[in-house]
C-alpha cells in the first residue's frame, strides 16, 4: 500500500499544447498540494535538425538556414553564422557593415523584448496591456521592412557584410520614429513597473538566486536579473567598442527583476541606435569573399534571450562539417528548473514566460 | 581566433581533471559540441566549452565511435542537456549521466540522425538495405 506522502503527490502535465505557452514544450509537474516538488522538462517534439543541412548547402547559402531558426531571433542568427565563417576566412567587413549590423541587432532586440512583454502580460491576463505591447512593437517591424524588406527574416546579412544600406536621410527619419516611440514606451513600461496587480504577480515569484544562476549555467535577461553583469556586446563585437552602454542588472532574481531587465534594455537599445545612427562612417557595406573555409571557430553574441554560441568548422570544400548553435534558451533550461522548485503552480504559467522561452531556437 | 577564445587539445583520461580545473577557477560551462569528422575514420572531436570572465576556453577531445566516454555531470550538473543531446544526435556513449533520458531527450524519425548508420546493399537481392529498415 502507498504511504501517505506518496498519495498526496499529484503529477501533472504541462504541454507541449499549453494555451499559456504556444509553442511545444513539455513538463511534468509533481506537486505536493499546490507546491512544485519536481519537473521533468520534455523537448524534441519539433526538432529540425537544421545544423545537418549545413553539409547539404554551400557555406554561402547556409546563411539563409541559419536565419531561419527562429523568426524572433533571426538576424543574430545569420549575423552569427556570417561572423563564425568571416572568423575562419579572416574576412575584416567594412566599417559601415558593423554599424549596420548593430542598427539591425538592437532593432531585433526591441521588438522580441516586445513581443515577450505582451506575452507575459497575456499570462498574467492583463490583455489591454498585452495589445499595448504589441502595438508598440509595430513601429519597430515597420522599421525593419522599410530597411530590409522584411518583417520577420531580414535577410539583411551575407558573409562579408551587408546586403543592404540605410541612406542618411532614412538614418535621421528613424531616429526621430524611434524618439516617438520612446515616449509611447515609456507609459507602456511605466504600467509593467508600478502597476501593484502587475507587482502582485511578477514581485518575489520565482526567485533565482546569483549562484544558482551561475551553477545552473543561465544566460542574458534570465543571469542579469540575478545581480550577474555579464553581456556578450562587451566583448566588442562589430561596432559596440565604439558605442556607450551599461550593462542592466536588477538583484531581486524574481520574475518582476526578469522584467524589468527587458525593459531597461529597450531603453538601452534605444540608446544604442542613435548612438550607431550618429557615429555611422560612409563607404562600403561588403567585401568579396572568395574560397572556401577551412578550420574552425566559436563566435558568440548577445541574443534578446542571451549569450548565443556559434561554432562552426569548415574543411575547405563549399560544405561545412558541421555547424553548430548553442542557443540561450537552451541554456536556461535548467535554471527554469531550478526556479520553479518550490513554486506555487499557479504561479508556473508566469514564471516559465519570465525566462522568455524560445523553442524554435532550441530545436533549431 | 581573437584572443578572447582558444581551443585546447586533451586526451580524453585528463578531461575530468581539466573540467575540475574549471569548476575551481568558477568558470561557467558553456555548451559541449560534438564533430563527426566526415573523413570516414569513425571518430568524434567533442568540445567543452568554458567563460572565465569573457575568456572561452574549448577543450577539444578526439574519441573513436565506440568509446564509452565519462559525464561530467557530477562536476556540471547542467550539463546533462548537452550530454543527453551527444547521446540523441550521433550515439556517443555517455556513462552516468545525472539525468539520462535514454535516448528520449529528442523525439526523433530515426537513431542518432547526425551519424546514421550506413545502407548495405543486400547482394542477393540487389536492393539497399537502408539503416531505418526500409528498402530502396
Amino acid at each position: 500500500m502507498e504511504n501517505k506522502a506518496d498519495i498526496k503527490r499529484t503529477t501533472i502535465p504541462f504541454g507541449p499544447q499549453h494555451p499559456v505557452l504556444p509553442e511545444p514544450i513539455h513538463f511534468d509537474f509533481v506537486l505536493d498540494d499546490e507546491t512544485v516538488i519536481d519537473i521533468v522538462p520534455s523537448i524534441g517534439y519539433i526538432h529540425r535538425g537544421l545544423e545537418m543541412l549545413v553539409q547539404k548547402r554551400e557555406y554561402t547559402e547556409f546563411v539563409y538556414v541559419a536565419e531561419r531558426i527562429c523568426g524572433i531571433c533571426s538576424f543574430i542568427h545569420g549575423m552569427g553564422y556570417c561572423e563564425a565563417i568571416e572568423e575562419i576566412m579572416k574576412v575584416e567587413i567594412p566599417p559601415r557593415a558593423k554599424y549596420l549590423r548593430v542598427i539591425w541587432g538592437e532593432l531585433s532586440r526591441i521588438h522580441s523584448h516586445l513581443l515577450w512583454l505582451g506575452l507575459a502580460a497575456d499570462a498574467f491576463g492583463f490583455e489591454n496591456l498585452f495589445m499595448q505591447a504589441w502595438r508598440a512593437r509595430e513601429t519597430i517591424l515597420d522599421i525593419v521592412e522599410e530597411t530590409t524588406g522584411g518583417r520577420v527574416i531580414f535577410g539583411a546579412c551575407k558573409i562579408g557584410g551587408v546586403r543592404r544600406d540605410i541612406d542618411p536621410e532614412m538614418l535621421k527619419r528613424i531616429v526621430n520614429t524611434l524618439a516617438g516611440f520612446e515616449k509611447d514606451i515609456r507609459g507602456i513600461s511605466d504600467i509593467f513597473l508600478n502597476d501593484s496587480s502587475v507587482k502582485h504577480r511578477l514581485c518575489g515569484i520565482g526567485v533565482l538566486s546569483k549562484e544558482d544562476a551561475c551553477s545552473a549555467g543561465a544566460v542574458g535577461p534570465m543571469l542579469r536579473a540575478s545581480g550577474v553583469e555579464f553581456d556578450c556586446r562587451r566583448l566588442g563585437y562589430d561596432a559596440y567598442p565604439d558605442i556607450d552602454f551599461e550593462i542592466i542588472t536588477a538583484s531581486e532574481g524574481d520574475c518582476y527583476a526578469r522584467c524589468k531587465v527587458r525593459i531597461g534594455e529597450i531603453f538601452q537599445s534605444l540608446g544604442i541606435i542613435r548612438q550607431a545612427a550618429g557615429k555611422i562612417p560612409a563607404g562600403e557595406i561588403s567585401v568579396q569573399v572568395k574560397g572556401s573555409p577551412d578550420g574552425e571557430a566559436f563566435v558568440r553574441f548577445e541574443q534578446p534571450r542571451g549569450e548565443v554560441v556559434y561554432f562552426a568548422k569548415g574543411n575547405g570544400t563549399k560544405f561545412l562539417s558541421r555547424f553548430r548553435a548553442r542557443t540561450p534558451t537552451f541554456a536556461n533550461i535548467p535554471a527554469m528548473i531550478k526556479v520553479m522548485k518550490g513554486c506555487n503552480f499557479a504561479d508556473v504559467p508566469s514564471i516559465i514566460l519570465t525566462i522568455d522561452p524560445c523553442i524554435s531556437c532550441t530545436e533549431r | 581566433m581573437r584572443a578572447d577564445k582558444k581551443i585546447i587539445e586533451i586526451e580524453i583520461g585528463n578531461l575530468i581533471g581539466k573540467i575540475c580545473n574549471m569548476k575551481e577557477a568558477d568558470a561557467r560551462l558553456v555548451q559541449i559540441c560534438c564533430v563527426k569528422e566526415p573523413s570516414g575514420q569513425g571518430h568524434f572531436e567533442l568540445h567543452y566549452t568554458f567563460d572565465i570572465r569573457y575568456q572561452l576556453t574549448s577543450y577539444k577531445v578526439t574519441i573513436e565511435t565506440e568509446t564509452e566516454i565519462p559525464s561530467i555531470t557530477g562536476i556540471y550538473p547542467c550539463a546533462f542537456l548537452y550530454e543527453n543531446e551527444m547521446h540523441d544526435l550521433y550515439g556517443i556513449r555517455i556513462k552516468d549521466i545525472n539525468i539520462d533520458y535514454k535516448g528520449t531527450f529528442y523525439k526523433l524519425a530515426k537513431p542518432r540522425p547526425f551519424n546514421p548508420e550506413p545502407d548495405k546493399h543486400n547482394e542477393a537481392t540487389g536492393k539497399t538495405e537502408r539503416a531505418d529498415g526500409k528498402q530502396s
